[in-house]
């Protein structure tokens, strides 16, 4: 039953087949805890998360009336999921307040170690995933979404239900500020 | 062009959302702006990390299918409507049950009690219980507390079923929009049953 086509699995799914479900749950879980997983920073919380994503799935799917695909129903409730857990712990992880001194480059108002110090590339990723969690939730979610997950700018809208341009903006607005955080960094950053 | 407008533009372009004509603008801006071939340059090496698969072990896989069958049995047990409904009536069900246990044990021993012996049908003295039960019976603050009694005694033969009722709802924020109309409906008619009408609007 893995093999099937989505649309056949989701129907399944839908008139109450576990096992269809769980077809579906193995297509799409790594893409759901990868979202997740870069949205909240750590693999327990992102475990947990992933977890009421796939049981409120379930417990929605008999509504699920197929104007979106299976998987932008899906991102959606973790997005929606992930953003109120967020919420819920008062936190964003990692989060420092980006002035405009350090989108203007001013090295004094950058955080972190000296950029001298020679990081491999464990280092770096773990800098950039945490830059990635000291974005505001919103230029997060659309920065996940795109670079983290590779969606179109129109995909990502559909998931977060705001217009296109919107998700344009945001990524604009994402990069420059994780460019002004991870400056000192990048000529680090093997391609 | 301004270096602004470029960098917006350049973003659009790494997401494969920026039109041939603007393309074309845009190139011609960096062959000619060094800052902004850089911060291209930054951007790119930026997104090839964050951009990277995030691996799991097949063991890590396996056990997250394994906890999320079990959630689903227990759902299957359950339901989610069938939780909300269960943790109405267990709010209701104990303490209506220790109230008619009491109001139950006092009529018994009130019809038993033979007339006119002044006594109780358990005998002893004033401190007996078929004692505080006759004094019950004109005195409703007694008969309150002999009914919290019982429903504490039960409470502990039960090992506190507070501690069981799930707030499911409440700890679920998307509870109540994966409800279907129907499961509303339904939810709706049996608190009303429950809290004896006037319930959900």
């Amino acid at each position: 039953m893995d093999d099937g086509p989505e649309d056949v699995l989701v129907e399944s799914a839908r008139r109450g087949s576990r096992e269809a479900f769980v077809a579906l749950v193995r297509r799409h879980r790594g893409r759901v805890y990868g979202l997740i997983r870069r949205m909240v920073g750590n693999p327990v919380d992102a475990d947990d998360l992933a977890q009421e994503v796939f049981l409120t799935a379930w417990r929605s799917i008999p509504s699920f009336k197929g104007e979106a695909s299976f998987s932008t129903w899906l991102y959606r409730i973790a997005v929606n999921l992930t953003l109120s857990f967020l919420k819920r712990k008062g936190r964003e992880k990692g989060r420092v307040e980006l002035t405009e001194r350090a989108i203007a480059g001013d090295a004094a108002a950058v955080e972190g170690d000296s950029p001298e110090r020679d990081v491999g590339l464990h280092e770096i990723a773990r800098r950039v995933d945490e830059a990635v969690g000291t974005l505001p939730p919103h230029l997060r979610t659309s920065f996940v979404l795109v670079v983290g997950q590779g969606m179109s700018h129109a995909q990502a809208a559909q998931v977060l239900g705001c217009p296109e341009n919107t998700v344009s903006w945001r990524m604009h607005k994402a990069r420059k500020l994780l460019r002004a955080r991870l400056r000192p960094y990048l000529g680090e950053v093997r391609s | 062009m301004r270096c602004e407008k470029a960098r917006r533009w350049l973003s659009d372009d790494l997401d494969g959302a920026l039109g041939p004509a603007r393309k074309a603008r845009l190139a011609v801006h960096l062959s000619s702006c060094h800052d902004c071939r850089a911060y291209r340059d930054d951007l790119v090496r930026l997104e090839a990390t964050a951009g990277r698969r995030l691996e799991r072990s097949a063991d890590d896989w396996a056990a997250f299918e394994r906890r999320l069958e079990a959630r689903l049995d227990a759902e299957a047990r359950n339901g989610p409507v069938g939780r909300v409904l269960e943790a109405n009536r267990r709010a209701w069900a104990w303490p209506a049950v220790a109230s008619a246990a009491a109001a139950a044990l006092i009529l018994w021993l009130a019809l038993g009690r033979p007339l006119g012996d002044g006594g109780a049908p358990f005998g002893g003295g004033p401190d007996s219980l078929a004692s505080l039960i006759a004094v019950a019976e004109t005195d409703p603050d007694i008969g309150e507390r002999i009914s919290e009694r019982v429903e504490r005694s039960i409470r502990e033969m039960t090992g506190g079923w507070e501690g069981r009722i799930q707030a499911a709802a409440a700890e679920d924020p998307l509870f109540w929009e994966s409800l279907s109309d129907e499961e509303l409906e339904r939810l709706a008619v049996e608190l009303a049953k429950d809290i004896g009408g006037g319930g959900a609007k």
